[in-house]
């Protein structure tokens, strides 16, 4: 693997409402060894808001150590907001008092607007920017902590090998260095003192056989037995036909996408062969949520090495990955009720015809749950209007997922009164830069049947990589 | 309880301290509640949770409809059928990975069910004006109602407040590493409840 010296992409993710771009330059160090020592990974983080034209959306960038940072924040905030889940308001914030800590090392800060919006202060991140915080509502929320674990995921791997490489490059001279000091050194003083400590031995040895029998505290040295693990730990194996599992919560990871990226300072030369992570040797994942960076044994890699941040700041000054009540917020214990009496009739659990609730019959009729379940898949039959059904036969015909897609593409489509698109809108970066191998008919051509309806239609498109189609009408809230 | 020999070794599933039987009380309950709001919104019944323990390989702990019967029952604050079951750890397990897997599997649904709910809260309106949200508030507060013990009924607004909180949860639960989430979510869950 050859990396060019301007910066590289490294990885990419698109999630619908953000991009995260990941890049490396390649150091100059490189050429004084057979490897590609990257010095330093940068991010480029793009909010997508398909609401906002794009010379409004925002983006942020930085280095590797901001990007940890900005990871540690949303992951721990993310955990803290899953954990309030109760019948009440949340009252209390979800941030950590840290704010003078988070005023030293300027990281970024999370804090809730309720429980749809949540405020992320970019700290230093944003100090070139108009503006130092960005309001995110949940599926931004979600999208950006599903990018940053994406990327730990990816990166997890690497900076151990890069690690590994790196003490190895510094090994190598230290070695050689080492070897010629011992050399000189060895003839000029050990050698001496391994004469004089000959002589005396030749003349204490009984004496010292002696010691050592009379003194049995020598012999009952064993060595060191580490502590039996607590009984209340349960015993976990692997059963062969679960260790498949293991795999399957994370697709691949997006490669460099074929379209180019956003234009940056540097110009972006191509390498002459893709940037490839190494291999996924994923090690046994560290307790919690801390990225282990610490230099461990080589995986088998070679081909890049990371330098050192020279003025990295303590990981541990943001990194608090605690999610016990440390953290100081307590929940509110509404569910941790005492166990009930058991009741003296089991039937009475499959009770189904408990009378509905007092909001459904009352203040939604129109809302009351369908007679028969059904699922999602199962969507044509429940079609509002035939158009949607339409849509979703013509794409299953021409949707062929391109090879190198893993993850959903979504657009809304505006549909006009004679069925032809007036506008697609592509849900996120991914689907942008697909749009052109979707096969979208173009704009004001016949397409599917006329509109019974008044007014225009909005439709969800749904395209897997796997092949599926899914087509939805938009809801709208209606007055 | 089941033979441990039949859970995997799970590396996302950190696990310092053995939670006591009042905190497994806290997982129990929390994730039947997480288990109502796929069944919910998705309209997903105890088919789709054992086709989906088949898939993950865990027919031994979900096996079929009584075992997860018997499973959800553990929450203790259903209505009672009497020699409650207990959960163990493994058990939580395995209920994590499936609630992740729907989760991810239903995930465009999901995202739109919030993307809705982010719309209404912008436009001053009321959640349950949009189908599929009103279909959800309705389905959540119905099964509530009617699993749960009397003692522990709410007004239709504090559920409703639950269930779409639950809802955005489920997004995050849906995400590559949602299973992790919500398994220290459920820790933090039960030590601080």
């Amino acid at each position: 693997m050859i990396l060019s010296p301007n910066p590289t992409i490294l990885r990419r993710y698109t999630p619908p409402t953000c991009t995260l771009n990941i890049w490396a330059t390649l150091s100059p160090l490189s050429r004084w060894t057979n490897l590609n020592i990257v010095d330093g990974l940068k991010f480029e983080l793009l909010f997508d808001d398909p609401r906002l034209l794009d010379q409004e959306q925002m983006s942020i960038t930085g280095n590797h150590e901001q990007l940890e940072s900005l990871a540690e924040v949303v992951s721990h905030y993310v955990q803290r907001f899953l954990q309030k889940t109760t019948f009440s308001e949340h009252s209390q914030p979800l941030t950590r008092h840290d704010t003078a800590l988070q005023e030293i090392t300027h990281s970024p800060q999370l804090t809730n607007k309720g429980f749809l919006f949540h405020e992320l202060d970019l700290g230093s991140l944003g100090k070139h920017l108009s503006r130092s915080s960005i309001t995110l509502n949940s599926s931004q929320l979600f999208d950006l902590a599903d990018a940053l674990d994406s990327y730990r995921q990816d990166l997890q791997g690497i900076p151990q090998i890069y690690r590994a490489n790196q003490r190895k490059t510094l090994s190598l001279w230290g070695s050689i260095a080492a070897v010629i000091l011992l050399a000189v050194t060895i003839p000029l003083f050990v050698w001496p003192w391994y004469q004089i400590q000959l002589a005396k031995n030749e003349g204490d040895a009984p004496e010292n056989e002696e010691n050592m029998a009379t003194n049995p505290a020598f012999l009952d040295v064993n060595p060191p037995v580490p502590p039996p693990p607590p009984e209340t730990i349960p015993k976990l194996t692997i059963p062969p036909n679960i260790a498949a599992r293991e795999q399957l919560p994370t697709p691949p990871p997006q490669e460099a996408l074929p379209t180019p990226p956003r234009p940056q300072n540097a110009p972006l030369v191509a390498p002459s062969n893709p940037v490839v992570s190494p291999s996924p040797i994923v090690p046994p994942a560290p307790p919690r949520q801390v990225l282990d960076l610490a230099p461990q044994e080589p995986l088998g890699g070679n081909q890049v090495t990371i330098l050192p941040a020279p003025l990295a700041a303590p990981k541990k000054a943001t990194v608090e990955p605690s999610l016990s009540t440390a953290n100081g917020i307590s929940l509110t214990p509404e569910l941790n009720l005492p166990n009930l009496p058991p009741l003296e009739n089991p039937s009475a659990i499959r009770s189904s015809d408990t009378s509905i609730t007092a909001r459904s019959s009352q203040d939604l009729p129109s809302f009351s749950p369908p007679s028969s379940p059904s699922t999602p898949s199962e969507q044509g039959l429940l079609d509002p209007i035939p158009q949607v059904a339409e849509v979703r036969d013509y794409f299953q015909k021409t949707w062929k997922p391109p090879s190198d897609l893993n993850q959903t593409l979504e657009y809304r489509l505006l549909l006009g009164k004679n069925g032809s698109i007036q506008e697609v809108t592509p849900l996120g970066r991914a689907a942008a830069l697909y749009q052109p191998q979707t096969a979208m008919p173009s704009p004001n051509q016949p397409f599917v049947s006329p509109l019974s309806v008044e007014g225009k239609q909005t439709l969800r498109l749904v395209l897997t990589p796997k092949g599926e189609v899914k087509t939805f009408l938009e809801d709208r809230i209606d007055n | 309880m089941k033979p441990s020999t039949i859970v995997p070794n799970w590396e996302d599933f950190p696990l310092e301290t053995v939670p006591d039987d009042g905190q497994l009380d806290n997982i129990k309950t929390h994730l039947d509640l997480i288990l109502m709001a796929l069944e919910a919104l998705g309209h997903l019944g105890s088919d789709a949770m054992i086709q989906t323990a088949k898939k993950l390989h865990l027919e031994e702990i979900v096996g079929d409809r009584i075992s997860l019967w018997r499973l959800r029952q553990s929450n203790p604050l259903r209505k009672s059928s009497g020699g409650r079951k207990k959960l163990d750890v493994d058990e939580a397990r395995s209920l994590v990975l499936i609630i992740s897997t729907l989760a991810q599997d239903n995930q465009e649904l999901i995202r739109r069910a919030v993307m809705l709910l982010e719309q209404a809260t912008l436009q001053h309106q009321e959640p349950h004006k949009s189908p599929i949200l009103g279909d959800y508030l309705d389905q959540f507060t119905t099964l509530y109602q009617e699993r749960l013990d009397e003692s522990q009924q709410r007004p239709v607004q504090d559920i409703s407040r639950l269930a779409l909180k639950l809802l955005i949860d489920l997004l995050f639960y849906s995400g590559n590493k949602g299973h992790r989430r919500l398994w220290l979510a459920l820790l933090d869950y039960s030590y601080s409840a």
